[in-house]
């Protein structure tokens, strides 16, 4: 049975900048860039795309062997709901072959979800445990600026 | 010590106006922690097109927070569109009540949880033991810290960082992670990662025709047309860096500290004549260190502009992310985007910059 996805909206942000989509997760905090094939994918999921309709699209927009297709549009997308991008929705009758996009866009690559990680490394600080008698965060001894 | 009077509710009983009675409570303590330090100390700067008063409870945290805004001071009297009080217990003798949150509200970065609301946001920095408080509804803001002592070196070197993002966060003005220069006319945003490249480029324009608003952090402006305003007049630099501009090693405030901070310079002291208020953003500049001899500029996206200003911005901006990256992706649709391609002749980074920006201004202003 096709799954249909959804953009992960509010808590997702995305914006078309020529021929590139840059998402943003708050909740993460990281940034997303999406290219070529990727770009196509995310378009078509902003349109409510399946993924039987997201594999029979981009087989019929893209030169390569369709089983590889499908297989790297699956793992696009397993890779899309890993970093909490997309959302599994209800069916909304979409089809996909509406979707304008230009007739062939030359051969497949597989996509690529580019990460950017603003909050990573300051997510592992060490967070405030102890605090002195006027309940404000006690320095450790050891605490060096 | 002296106490200061306050009606919080105890840790964990929070109601709707404890955050503003907290800022209230901390104003307060400020008062007090003047009188006992002998007056408040006031100085006004006229930051992006906003007058902020900073006032002080005695003499101690007065050099560390305006010596980088000395070039932005303007005479007092000018009704203040945002006052920061600024005070320390150990100076003063004056403490902090206890705060009205538990210490399992702190997050990783220091914010309270549950505790900020759309008109009050409080951090408290972890590790450097500094609390910012801000009421954006009154304009008022209070830095706290248990001793001067401890304030780290780069606290100086942009001063009230923290403080404006939340308090312009519904405006279109944003602090952001970049360096600029440029002439009257117009000028570029420098941008990228620390260590990609961009103290150095910015540092390399002077001497040259192009002027200076920042290295570190600068305040743009989105709407209605993109402009910069400086903020600070500091300028850093990793240690190693420093033998590639040797002209600039005898202005190092910090040189007997440099195995454990960035170099730091306070231009404004050394080129005041090389420092300006402002100038409309013609591009944005991404740096790359080559290690090749030349320099050159290439043609990027908005996308890859945008992936390098707004991740850098926003992990040391908290509480706004969502604001911000939305000012940042209106600035880069605005402007076009390019390469830097920095190489070792450093005096070729300015003639580069300034070449593009006779390409992008064919009236030839300057």
């Amino acid at each position: 049975m096709s799954t249909h996805y959804k953009i992960n909206r509010p808590k997702v942000i995305s914006e078309v900048f020529e021929d590139e989509v840059v998402a943003v997760n708050f909740d993460t905090g990281s940034y997303y860039g999406l290219r070529n094939t990727a770009l196509t994918i995310w378009n078509l999921l902003e349109k409510g795309a399946s993924t039987e309709m997201l594999t029979s699209r981009m087989t019929s927009l893209y030169e390569g062997n369709a089983q590889a297709i499908g297989e790297g549009v699956s793992e696009f997308l397993t890779q899309l709901r890993t970093h909490d991008l997309i959302a599994e929705a209800p069916a909304n009758g979409v089809n996909a072959d509406s979707v304008a996009i230009a007739d062939r866009l030359g051969p497949w690559d597989p996509p690529v979800l580019s990460v950017y990680e603003d909050m990573k490394e300051l997510l592992l600080l060490d967070p405030i445990h102890d605090v002195d008698e006027q309940g404000w965060p006690a320095r450790k001894p050891d605490q060096v600026v | 010590m002296t106490t200061a009077s306050h009606n919080l509710a105890p840790a964990g009983t929070l109601t709707p106006s404890a955050p503003a009675e907290f800022v209230e409570t901390a104003r307060l303590c400020f008062e007090q922690a003047a009188k006992a330090a002998g007056g408040v100390r006031e100085r006004s700067f006229r930051l992006g097109e906003q007058s902020v008063l900073l006032r002080f409870a005695g003499d101690r945290l007065v050099p560390l927070m305006v010596r980088a805004l000395a070039h932005l001071e303007e005479p007092l009297g000018r009704r203040p569109d945002l006052t920061v009080c600024f005070f320390d217990s150990e100076s003063t003798g004056t403490p902090m009540p206890p705060p009205p949150w538990s210490k399992e509200q702190y997050t990783n970065l220091g914010e309270i949880d549950g505790f900020n609301n759309g008109q009050v946001h409080v951090t408290y920095t972890p590790g450097v033991d500094i609390l910012h408080c801000l009421d954006r509804e009154r304009g008022l803001a209070v830095y706290w810290t248990p001793t001067f002592r401890l304030i780290p070196w780069w606290e100086q070197s942009f001063p009230l960082r923290s403080i404006l993002n939340w308090w312009l966060q519904d405006q279109p003005f944003q602090p952001a992670h970049a360096a600029a220069v440029g002439r009257s006319s117009g000028g570029v945003l420098i941008t990228g990662p620390s260590g990609t490249g961009k103290s150095t480029s910015t540092l390399a324009c002077l001497g040259s025709e192009l002027q200076y608003a920042g290295d570190d952090y600068v305040l743009i402006r989105t709407d209605p047309s993109p402009f910069v305003y400086s903020l600070y007049s500091t300028a850093k630099l990793e240690a190693d860096n420093l033998e590639r501009v040797p002209h600039l090693v005898s202005l190092v405030s910090n040189p007997e500290r440099l195995d454990r901070e960035k170099a730091l310079i306070f231009l404004h002291e050394h080129h005041p004549q090389q420092l300006t208020s402002g100038f409309p953003i013609r591009a944005l500049v991404i740096p790359k260190v080559t290690g090749k001899r030349d320099t050159s500029i290439e043609t990027i996206s908005p996308a890859v502009a945008l992936l390098a200003l707004a991740p850098t911005t926003t992990k040391h901006l908290l509480g706004t992310r969502r604001q911000t990256v939305e000012k940042l992706m209106r600035l880069v649709k605005k402007v076009p985007s390019y390469r830097l391609l920095a190489g070792t002749d450093l005096m070729q980074i300015p003639v580069a910059i300034s070449n593009l920006l006779d390409r992008l201004n064919p009236s030839g202003e300057k």
